[in-house]
């Protein structure tokens, strides 16, 4: 077999491919994920820039979770400047999280991922029961999506969150009418699982470090410190004692590695293995009947544990959301100089903002690294392994296992260019 | 009916005017009777193809984006501009400022090995192009009259008024009066006027009216003791490559 090239990974959001070089005996010399999507420099026009601009501004960062990057950016904010959110406020920005959470995972299992269990190129080929299915969990979606439009104005790009708070909040009731539109059409997704989960159940092992939010309280999506592998626990102001990162020629996202030497994952998966207990129980009966072994060590299983979680996380929002209060709506604050860091769970994992506010009320300093910049070392492994274990199979079942193990990662491309580490 | 051909194409951006699309196809799952979908690297198909309309979101920052746009160009019959990066350079253009070696130095201390053209251009700047669906992300309303509007073959025209239209239509009191620098009289409207319903001042990501006032505007914020210095600012998120920065950065000069 010589070289293999995939010069654009279909179903992924932004621009990447795959190359991979072998000797004369099949053994994979090296593997690149090459990211050849270009740079816009966020981390360069931040700077400079109003605190109650760079929210918003951030937003724009990605496509799929720009709600996500808001709430990061913004916790920076308050962390530097010190600012004590009303506890809706702080319920709120949660359900932010959670929201375009769901709202990630279910495409990403439905258009990205789906069509290769079935060995079709898009969502649109599927066998018509499956795709009637699918279209019906989009449906969900669609109102998860509206929850997210009335509660932050854009479910892609928000508008109206702001240091202390939001700058303003929906009526109650508007947001109760979405609710009980989401409870209706979460059936949907109850049968999707009863139809695909078998499928989704890929064998394979391969152990690498999980790293997840973990407070002890609930499936930690905005708050709490890093666990790796459900056994240490890093303060997130001591993120940058244990990720590194290097720059690589052949992409504009960099490599992140924890204690500087290994690979590590981030992402539903990892938040699955660190927060099990905190699901539901009736998610944790369907682990149980389709006996997914929790923690797993197996990549192609992070779309089942996205849809696991958002089985679990929609419960959790109709359950919560109805009793939120939406006043007030912000807290008054201060500027002085000062560092702050803002780590969520981005549907695709930690996401770390890292700001120095100046006590102009101006960003001196960013920082950013998002979760599929991290998880570039980890696909690399996981695709040597893939390779390795296949050697005697044709070139195109073995760009396929390559293009299918890069997808399960659900790598968020636009987001990882250039977010990178600063000197 | 014949079904019309589509291809939707990201260059560099956060493809969620890609997402907005999909959105778009999952509320009216009927669209996808009268479509098809002849690429889109989201989708799943990745080889730009013969089409009646190519949606293309991003700006041209990159040779890769460069060479693919004039390959789009030649293949597509209408090309559409959607978003504010691909219609008028929107957020990335803010780059352009510090321009690209600091921003690489402040970025990556050496750049890796990834052709970039060294500016962020919009569509127009390289192609013809046919529509512009500005905004970020455009709004969902106008993406699917858009969409009907070409599936009956009618022209499609955006909105000739500023946003402010809108903001009074809704009883939105004026964020000008609270001394807020809002650019809602001399951005397109066509949104709802969705960001001062949030009791966020508008940062023009529509880009620019057709019929310009600006010194009518100017007057307006003057009277309400608002600087233009605050004006440049708030210009220089998204309308970075527009009429407004640039005649008051000219008529600064002077």
């Amino acid at each position: 077999m010589k070289d293999i090239s995939i010069p654009v990974v279909a179903r992924v959001e932004g621009h990447g491919g795959v190359y991979v070089s072998l000797d004369e005996n099949n053994n994979v010399k090296q593997v690149e994920f090459r990211i050849f999507e270009g740079s816009r420099f966020f981390e360069a026009f931040l700077i400079g820039k109003r605190i109650e601009y760079v929210p918003s501004i951030s937003s724009r960062i990605c496509g799929i979770c720009g709600p996500v990057h808001a709430v990061s950016s913004v916790k920076a904010i308050e962390d530097a400047l010190g600012i004590e959110l009303p506890e809706n406020v702080k319920f709120l920005r949660k359900m932010v999280v959670v929201l375009n959470t769901i709202e990630s995972n279910l495409l990403h299992i439905v258009a990205l991922s789906l069509p290769d269990y079935y060995n079709v190129n898009s969502l649109i080929e599927l066998p018509s029961n499956i795709k009637s299915k699918a279209l019906k969990v989009l449906r969900l979606r669609e109102y998860i999506g509206k929850l997210l439009d009335i509660l932050c104005a854009n479910r892609i790009h928000v508008r109206n969150i702001v240091p202390g708070g939001f700058t303003k909040l929906p009526l109650k009731d508007k947001v109760n009418a979405i609710l009980r539109e989401v409870q209706e059409y979460t059936k949907t997704l109850y049968d999707f699982t009863d139809e695909v989960l078998e499928k989704m159940l890929i064998d394979y092992e391969r152990q690498s470090h999980y790293v997840a939010l973990y407070n002890g309280r609930e499936y930690a999506l905005e708050d709490g410190d890093l666990k790796v592998d459900s056994v240490l626990q890093i303060p997130v102001h001591a993120y940058r004692k244990y990720f590194t990162e290097t720059t690589i020629n052949y992409s504009t996202a960099k490599k992140s590695l924890i204690y500087g030497v290994e690979n590590y994952m981030v992402g539903a998966l990892a938040r699955l293995n660190t927060n099990t207990r905190f699901i539901r129980d009736h998610v944790k009966d369907l682990i149980r009947k389709y006996n997914i072994k929790i923690p797993s060590t197996n990549p192609f299983l992070i779309p089942v544990a996205q849809l696991l979680e958002s089985i679990s996380l929609i419960d959790d929002v109709l359950e919560q959301m109805p009793a939120a209060k939406y006043h007030p709506t912000r807290t008054d604050y201060s500027i002085k100089r000062g560092i702050g860091v803002g780590i969520v769970e981005a549907p695709r994992g930690i996401l770390y903002h890292c700001y120095v506010v100046g006590s102009n009320g101006r960003l001196q300093a960013v920082d950013v690294v998002t979760p599929t910049a991290q998880n570039v070392a980890d696909i690399e492994d996981s695709i040597i392994r893939i390779v390795s274990a296949n050697k005697n199979l044709d070139e195109k079942h073995v760009k396929r296992l390559i293009e299918n193990i890069v997808r399960t990662y659900d790598p968020c491309i636009s987001c990882s260019v250039h977010i990178v580490y600063k000197k | 009916m014949k079904k019309i051909r589509v291809a939707q194409y990201s260059l560099t951006g956060c493809e969620g005017c890609a997402i907005a699309i999909i959105n778009a196809l999952a509320r009216i799952p009927k669209l996808l009777d009268h479509l098809e979908i002849t690429t889109s690297r989201i989708i799943g198909y990745v080889e730009p193809r013969e089409a009646d309309i190519a949606f293309v979101d991003g700006a041209v920052i990159t040779q890769h984006d460069l060479e693919t746009l004039k390959e789009i160009r030649e293949k597509s019959k209408i090309l559409v501009a959607m978003g504010s990066c691909a219609s008028f350079g929107g957020i990335p253009a803010m780059r352009d400022d510090i321009g690209f070696n600091e921003a690489v130095r402040i970025v990556y201390g050496s750049m890796p090995n990834i052709p970039h053209t060294g500016k962020v251009e919009p569509l127009d700047y390289i192609v013809k192009v046919d529509y512009v669906l500005p905004g970020c992300p455009p709004p969902d309303w106008e993406l699917e009259i858009f969409l009907r509007n070409m599936l009956l073959e009618k022209k499609f025209v955006l909105p000739d008024k500023p946003v402010c239209f809108e903001c009074r239509s809704h009883g939105i009191p004026c964020l000008l009066d609270q001394g807020k620098v809002c650019l809602g009289p001399i951005t397109t409207a066509g949104c709802e006027a969705i960001c001062p319903l949030y009791n966020v001042p508008c940062y023009g990501c529509r880009g620019p009216i057709e019929e310009l006032r600006l010194d009518k505007y100017l007057e307006a914020l003057e009277e309400h003791n608002i600087s233009s210095d605050k004006l440049l600012e708030e210009l220089k998120i998204f309308m970075n490559k527009t009429k407004p920065r640039i005649i008051l950065e000219e008529g600064g000069k002077k």
